[in-house]
């Protein structure tokens, strides 16, 4: 049972950093375009921003399908939060509000996108807390 | 025990490392006045309409109030609203082939005569509307433009910028349909990048005067109603940067940090400028907005008006009505007297 929901955790992790990374590389101008109308990232950070974000989401799904499991879960906590808290700060203080998630995430109003991200993060909590060293996860 | 520890690390070191970056990139950009605002008359509120639509571009003719909607099913439309008292009287559609991608820019009404900008089509049209909507003409304009004044004699101020996004002036008039370039002399647009973009704004005009009021620059432009250059007037604040991010492909992008104060304005009988001011910045936008209030004919500020946001909307048009400035916030008209 434990193994299962585990098992769950990390597939729709994987789908959802899958989903996000994809539509970043396959719609890499929108993903720029919203990097640019954000008031919070200055000019000379973009690019690297551009960059190590996508990196760091595939880094996220290998982790979570073939290399350490706990390290994927605990990225994508991190992940997720760090956007989260630059999604409130986007919304609350400044007149731009945007993410390129993509597809499906870009329909969402802020409190749903908000809700999406909260889902994640406690997704990603529970999957480290039944998450056992010992035993190998089933692929 | 030890993955709680890593969690809530993960969870406080995040938080942290988040704020810290927000805080550090955190534009400070805001308004620095040359001078004092002279602020002895309050408004005072005498009259709210809600309106169950976000309006635009209101204008003031006669004792009646024009808004254009740019939301979704008003394409094409003006909406005519009672001065007084505040009421809604009817809707003009000018949408005749019910284009759902029309938007119309600025308007102006004379008479039974309607000219708009049609900005899907780059074009100025011509309308009668009586009883009924008929459209005269519709002038695709030779090159793209963004910006028209009202008309005089038939005429227009048409501007906007080239492909290398220098601001042009010209001179259209609609009658002749002749176009001929406005030499607007100032060192101050030179300084700008992209002068077309970092200039543009909305005309405002009297009878005397047509006024270019770009939204992100600290000063304007003034025509007389020949359309002549007739020199620029600077408001009360200090320049600003204007300033665009570096793009690797052909796109230009703006600064979102960059400040609009000039929300909109209104040129009265007696040649006063109302501009409202929205004093925010990016982190700080509530209750910020003033009515500064500027001569004309001697190019001096006169007082400033302090105006609130109302049910937390930011005011977004202004015009003047006899002793009382109307206010469109996002669902409500206001009518506010001065004294």
């Amino acid at each position: 049972m434990k193994q299962n929901i585990l098992n769950g955790c990390r597939i729709l992790l994987v789908i959802v950093y899958t989903y996000t990374l994809f539509h970043k590389i396959f719609d890499m101008h929108s993903f720029m375009d919203t990097l640019q109308k954000s008031t919070i990232i200055k000019n000379n950070q973009i690019d690297i921003v551009f960059y190590l974000v996508p990196f760091l989401e595939l880094i996220t799904i290998l982790a979570l399908l073939f290399w350490n499991k706990i390290i994927g879960f605990y990225a994508s906590l991190g992940l997720t939060l760090v956007f989260t808290i630059y999604l409130i700060a986007l919304n609350n203080f400044s007149l731009y509000k945007g993410c390129s998630c993509g597809g499906i995430f870009n329909e969402l109003s802020y409190s749903q996108h908000l809700i999406a991200n909260g889902v994640i993060i406690a997704v990603s909590i529970i999957a480290i807390i039944l998450f056992d060293n010992k035993k190998t996860m089933k692929k | 025990m030890k993955k709680g520890v890593i969690i809530i690390s993960i969870i406080i070191l995040g938080i942290v490392a988040m704020l810290f970056f927000i805080q550090n990139n955190k534009n400070k950009k805001q308004l620095e006045l040359n001078t004092e605002r002279n602020i002895e008359k309050q408004l005072t509120l005498e009259e709210v309409l809600k309106v169950d639509k976000r309006l635009s571009v209101m204008r003031v003719v006669s004792d009646n109030l024009y808004f254009v909607s740019w939301s979704k099913g008003n394409e094409g439309k003006l909406f005519d609203y009672s001065l007084s008292p505040l009421s809604y009287i009817r809707e003009i559609d000018l949408n005749i082939d019910n284009d759902p991608s029309m938007i119309i820019g600025i308007y102006n009404i004379d008479g039974d005569t309607l000219y708009f900008h049609d900005k899907m089509k780059n074009s100025i049209v011509k309308a009668l509307y009586n009883k009924e909507v008929k459209i005269e003409e519709v002038y695709k304009y030779p090159k793209q433009f963004q910006r028209m004044s009202d008309n005089s004699n038939n005429s227009f101020i048409v501007s906007g910028w080239n492909k290398d996004y220098e601001v042009y002036f010209d001179r259209f008039d609609y009658k002749t349909k002749k176009i001929t370039n406005i030499d607007v002399k100032d060192q101050y647009i030179d300084v700008y990048d992209n002068s077309g973009i970092t200039l543009d704004g909305v005309y405002y005009s009297n009878e005397k005067y047509s006024v270019l009021l770009p939204y992100g620059v600290n000063r304007v432009y003034l025509f007389d109603r020949n359309f002549s250059y007739k020199g620029k007037m600077n408001l009360i604040y200090g320049k600003l940067d204007f300033e665009y991010r570096d793009s690797n492909n052909e796109e230009i992008y703006v600064d979102p940090n960059n400040l609009y104060p000039n929300l909109s304005a209104f040129v009265d009988k007696e040649n006063k400028l109302y501009i409202l001011t929205d004093h925010s910045t990016q982190w700080d936008s509530s209750n910020k907005c003033f009515i500064d209030v500027y001569n004309l004919d001697n190019r001096k500020y006169i007082e400033s008006y302090k105006i609130d946001d109302y049910e937390g909307s930011k005011p977004r048009h202004i015009v003047k009505y006899k002793d009382y400035i109307i206010v469109l916030f996002e669902n409500t008209i206001n009518k506010y007297l001065v004294k």
